[in-house]
């Protein structure tokens, strides 16, 4: 065990890998390289991409999580809190809503893009407006504006499904707020992996202000942290990773919220070093739970968010209920 | 190094917290701020810290604004502990006081041997070594208390700033951070805290400096400063000053406890 608690980032990469190998080899028709002439097509058109998104998107929502809940000090903050989700989600409804999906190739995903764009700006406005000299005013005006756009964009998304023009566009809705990375291709991936990478990248090199932040604003401050710059960089991080995974996949809700609170007792509760581990950490999990999707509906009709939201709400239940002490604790602010 | 406010005002939320403080706290002192329930002393130590501009005036440390100094210089510069006592993850000791080395660092690397021995040292100082491991979460107040200290210390800045370190401690605790305080004063620091047990601020300061409704009112040396006719005044209750055992002892309330 102890040999275990020292190298946990080794561990999950070492699982990350055979996952890998394991969701190329891993079709609707069974576990196998797929047959014949139809292989490399297949391969690298059907299974590559999904893996691909599958660990760009995991990755992407597991570090996200793990940095909002660094720098909000509570475990119970998930990345769409800032808006992006709800942004994307709407950006992609109106892509259905107005025809421009079935017209334009690529119009869904980039009306996500767009849809989180414009959500993290309004939250960006808010929050910049909401501000006042209050030590934890920043951080209180920024969830306040997240969870106000979040909530005018869930409701643009039922108006839009309410005045739907047909009921075949509006089943078209559900099913991609569902979530899902099924039937995507390279083209997807090259649409989402950039700005999910950059968004990474800004929140991976966040880990000593995010420790820092563990004793507080003001021992922040004086520890050479810069509030401002890491409420910002949060914020387009964060931003950059959720709205390119919602707008390629729809809804996939808990894994941004799980991950850290899994590895927490594995890694410890240190914000910073949770972060590379989340990010392999959500690979892995999203990983899995689209092999197993493809191993249990040959037929690809159970949605990937569907899935996570149906496993992770019982197991947070749990956690908090019978797991270990120090999740039970709930540091909040 | 010397650490100066120079007639400083600061305005929160548009209220007159502090109006026109001036204090002058030399290297190799202690200097300890005493004064009643929002009178401002918070406020000035934040100041001196550098986390709040002021509205008007300047903080200075050896002639340089600390307005104006990098974060991370400052960070060097200056250690602060707040008033509030909070470590929001169930950290181990240890890695809080470890948090202290953070402007040391560059970026997120390791701990170098330098980091490592400064660790120690504050861990030690504070007799934390045999709990290094445990949890924060586990911690009485008292305990917490001494381990947000010990980061302070572990930064390892010339000047400590440091707001009520001593609240929740029981006595012995109390007398114990305040020896060490005293003994990084003695070997070069500039040492400012704010404190209410008067009778440490009479055994242990070098200068006391009286903070009343935003303003200065005194500052000195503890013999000079500390009289009944001033404390009486700046608190609203009659104070006794007296000796017990060579040691300075001050009573609020007096013996009836009546208000003069």
């Amino acid at each position: 065990m102890s040999r275990l608690r020292r190298h946990p980032l080794a561990i999950l990469g070492t699982v990350l890998l055979v996952l890998v190998g394991a969701s190329l080899l891993t079709g609707p028709l069974g576990v196998g390289l797929p047959p014949g002439v139809a292989r490399t097509p297949i391969l690298l058109e059907i299974r590559l991409p999904r893996t691909l998104l599958a660990l760009l998107i995991g990755g992407g929502l597991g570090i996200a999580g793990a940095a909002l809940q660094g720098y909000l000090r509570n475990a119970l903050a998930e990345p769409g809190l800032l808006g992006a989700t709800g942004g994307a989600g709407l950006g992609a409804v109106i892509a259905i809503h107005t025809g421009a999906s079935a017209a334009v190739p690529l119009a869904l995903p980039i009306g996500g893009l767009a849809g989180a764009l414009v959500a993290t700006l309004a939250v960006l406005g808010l929050a910049a407006a909401g501000r006042s000299t209050a030590a934890a005013a920043g951080q209180h005006a920024l969830l306040i504006s997240g969870v106000a756009v979040s909530t005018l964009a869930t409701a643009l998304i039922s108006l839009a499904l309410n005045l739907s023009p047909n009921p075949f566009a509006a089943v078209e809705m559900v099913h991609w707020l569902m979530g899902s990375i099924a039937d995507r291709s390279l083209d997807h991936v090259m649409l989402a992996g950039p700005a999910i990478l950059a968004g990474a990248a800004v929140l991976a090199r966040l880990g000593p202000d995010l420790d820092a932040l563990s004793l507080g604003e003001d021992a922040a401050r004086n520890l050479g942290t810069d509030i401002d710059r890491v409420r910002w960089l949060i914020i387009i991080g964060t931003a950059l990773v959720v709205g390119a995974a919602t707008a390629v996949a729809g809804t996939i809700g808990f894994v941004g919220l799980i991950v850290p609170h899994l590895l927490r007792p594995w890694v410890g509760a240190r914000p910073g070093p949770l972060l590379l581990a989340s990010m392999l950490g959500g690979a892995v999990l999203l990983l899995a739970a689209d092999i197993a999707i493809r191993l249990a509906s040959p037929v690809g009709e159970l949605r990937l968010g569907v899935l996570t939201a149906l496993l992770g709400a019982p197991f947070f239940l749990w956690l908090i209920v019978a797991g270990p002490s120090d999740q039970r604790r709930g540091p909040l602010p | 190094m010397t650490l100066v406010a120079e007639t400083v005002t600061v305005n929160l939320s548009g209220r007159r917290v502090l109006d026109g403080v001036s204090m002058t706290a030399q290297a190799g002192t202690m200097t300890l701020v005493i004064g009643p329930n929002g009178a401002g002393k918070s406020t000035l130590l934040r100041t001196l810290a550098g986390l709040i501009a002021p509205t008007r005036g300047r903080v200075g440390l050896s002639g340089e604004d600390v307005g104006r100094m990098q974060a991370r210089d400052r960070a060097k510069a200056i250690a602060y502990l707040p008033q509030s006592r909070v470590v929001h993850w169930p950290l181990s000791i240890r890695e809080v006081v470890a948090l202290g080395r953070l402007p040391h660092r560059g970026g997120p690397s390791g701990e170098s041997a330098p980091d490592a021995r400064a660790i120690e040292r504050a861990l030690g100082t504070l007799g934390l070594s045999s709990l290094a491991g445990r949890s924060v979460d586990q911690l009485s107040g008292g305990e917490l208390a001494r381990v947000l200290l010990a980061r302070a210390l572990a930064q390892e800045a010339r000047v400590l700033i440091a707001d009520e370190p001593t609240a929740s401690l029981d006595p012995a605790h109390q007398v114990q951070v305040f020896v060490e305080l005293q003994r990084l004063a003695q070997g070069g620091a500039t040492v400012v805290a704010a404190l209410h047990d008067l009778s440490l601020a009479a055994r242990f300061a070098d200068q006391v400096v009286v903070i009343d409704g935003g303003t200065c009112r005194a500052a000195g040396s503890p013999g000079a400063v500390l009289t009944e006719t001033l404390l009486t005044s700046v608190f609203g209750t009659r104070m006794a000053i007296g000796e017990v055992g060579g040691v300075p002892a001050i009573v609020a309330g007096g013996p009836s406890g009546a208000t003069p």
